[in-house]
């Protein structure tokens, strides 16, 4: 009797810290996912803010382009009111299309193309958009781990009671209209 | 590392266990421990995650595959046999000068003929993180990347230079190699890349042309103190660790992470071992573009 109360006990204890462990796992991968997130935010915040840098420089040299400048402005707002991650993915994806076209202009325009200002802030851009790309994968693939983790048995069976929720990738959703563009030429 | 231990242990047991029961358990014990053993210690056993992609590499000599090479001591990687054995030398001083003048940033050198499609800054960001280049939690590391062939040309910035080198300064430093690197003079785009670099972060204005003015100056001191340092830490790091069979532990080990030996070997780095990179991270920042 003693004996089978002792391995109750064991048993017990066991269950006790393997769903402590269960549960901090799960705590951190849910961390690393919105760490990452906050990185894609701070770099899609940086972009929006060399948006009308850009477009006042461009506008010094091509400023009847109306179209393409208010394009531009439509998907900065846009993305600024983007609530979740394929929200956001969708703006920011609108907003690659309407910079593109944007940029597109300087081709015409040699004198913009060499003005160290617009030179400087392509780079920005370039630099900003890269970092997003980045920030997407190691998002993602977090995502992907946490996802998997939280629909894996057993932490399937507490995972919903606990409050962990399936985290959305950052991706426009599908069917939607824009893709993810690619990155800016040069 | 369980191969050793089991056979003793084996042995040990077998006197004292005549009985047939006992033994069979024991051993089924001993068979699960082992297997526990190799279990728990796979991620160490396993080989360095250099060793296979060498081989790889090897095989389409130039190209970057997808497969990140070992980092070499001196931090330069010339895949595509770029540089001249003095070009060479001249840049491992001016990448370790950067390193004393900047207290431990580390900048990384890579040429390939091609990168068989692969997008510049993916390849760049994979090698600079592969290598780990800058120190751990400061992150100060940088990483050029030439594509002789593809004319292509990415100079990565670590998270900790994101600052003193924004993609802007970047940009600039890839403008001012370019003349160099449409010329295929990649020994003096390489090393006014190294030079650009150093000026930022240390916040100094851009050098104007890769002038050779003290250049024969600054290494040599700086090498003396680097060297002097290093002479110290390893002095320091061997006295108290006298038994001789541990000092055979990480030297050869650190000897097999090399790739077969460059053609000139600069002086080489003072540290006894070469440990790589000091695991800087980065998240994408820098410039390039084509050439």
């Amino acid at each position: 009797m003693k004996k089978h109360g002792t391995i109750l006990l064991v048993v017990l204890a066991a269950l006790a810290l393997g769903g402590c462990n269960l549960y901090n796992g799960l705590v951190e991968k849910s961390e690393g996912a919105d760490a990452a997130w906050s990185d894609i935010n701070t770099m899609l915040q940086r972009r929006a803010d060399l948006v009308p840098n850009l477009v006042s420089t461009v506008k010094g040299y091509a400023s009847h382009e109306k179209e393409v400048f208010e394009n531009v402005a439509e998907a900065r707002a846009k993305l600024a009111g983007a609530k979740t991650p394929s929200e956001a993915a969708e703006a920011d994806a609108a907003l690659s299309g309407a910079l593109g076209r944007l940029l597109a202009i300087a081709e015409a325009y040699p004198e913009l193309k060499a003005n160290e200002n617009f030179l400087k802030l392509q780079d920005e851009l370039a630099g900003t958009e890269n970092r997003i790309a980045v920030a997407r994968k190691d998002y993602n693939a977090m995502v992907k781990d946490y996802n998997a983790s939280i629909r894996r048995l057993p932490a399937s069976l507490v995972a919903g009671p606990l409050g962990f929720e399936k985290k959305d990738y950052f991706e426009p959703p599908a069917g939607s209209a824009v893709q993810i563009a690619p990155t800016v030429a040069f | 590392m369980p191969e050793p231990d089991a056979p003793p242990a084996d042995k040990a047991k077998k006197p004292p266990n005549p009985h047939p029961v006992r033994r069979a358990a024991g051993q089924t014990l001993m068979v699960i421990g082992a297997g526990l053993l190799l279990h728990s210690c796979r991620p160490a056993c396993r080989p360095a995650p250099g060793a296979p992609p060498r081989a790889a590499a090897a095989a389409q000599a130039g190209a970057f595959a997808g497969v990140v090479p070992p980092l070499e001591p001196g931090f330069v990687v010339d895949k595509a046999g770029a540089f001249s054995p003095a070009e060479h030398a001249a840049l491992t001083n001016e990448i370790a000068a950067l390193e004393a003048a900047t207290g431990g940033g580390q900048m990384g050198v890579a040429v390939f003929t091609t990168l068989s499609g692969v997008p510049a800054a993916d390849a760049a960001l994979r090698i600079a993180r592969a290598w780990g280049l800058g120190r751990a939690g400061v992150d100060d590391g940088a990483l050029l990347l030439i594509a002789t062939e593809d004319r292509e040309v990415r100079l990565e910035i670590g998270l900790g230079w994101e600052g003193a080198i924004p993609d802007a300064r970047a940009g600039d430093a890839i403008r001012a190699i370019t003349p160099d690197l449409k010329a295929g003079d990649w020994g003096a785009a390489a090393l006014g890349a190294v030079r650009q670099v150093r000026a930022a972060a240390l916040g100094e204005p851009a050098p104007k042309r890769p002038a050779p003015e003290k250049k024969g100056e600054t290494p040599i001191g700086a090498w003396g103190l680097f060297s002097l340092l290093a002479g110290f830490l390893l002095w320091a790091g061997t006295e108290p660790d006298p038994p001789p069979g541990r000092s055979s532990g990480p030297a050869p080990r650190s000897a097999g992470d090399l790739p077969s030996p460059p053609p000139f070997r600069p002086p080489p780095r003072p540290s006894g071992g070469f440990r790589g990179g000091g695991g800087g991270r980065f998240g994408g920042g820098g410039a390039g573009g084509r050439f």
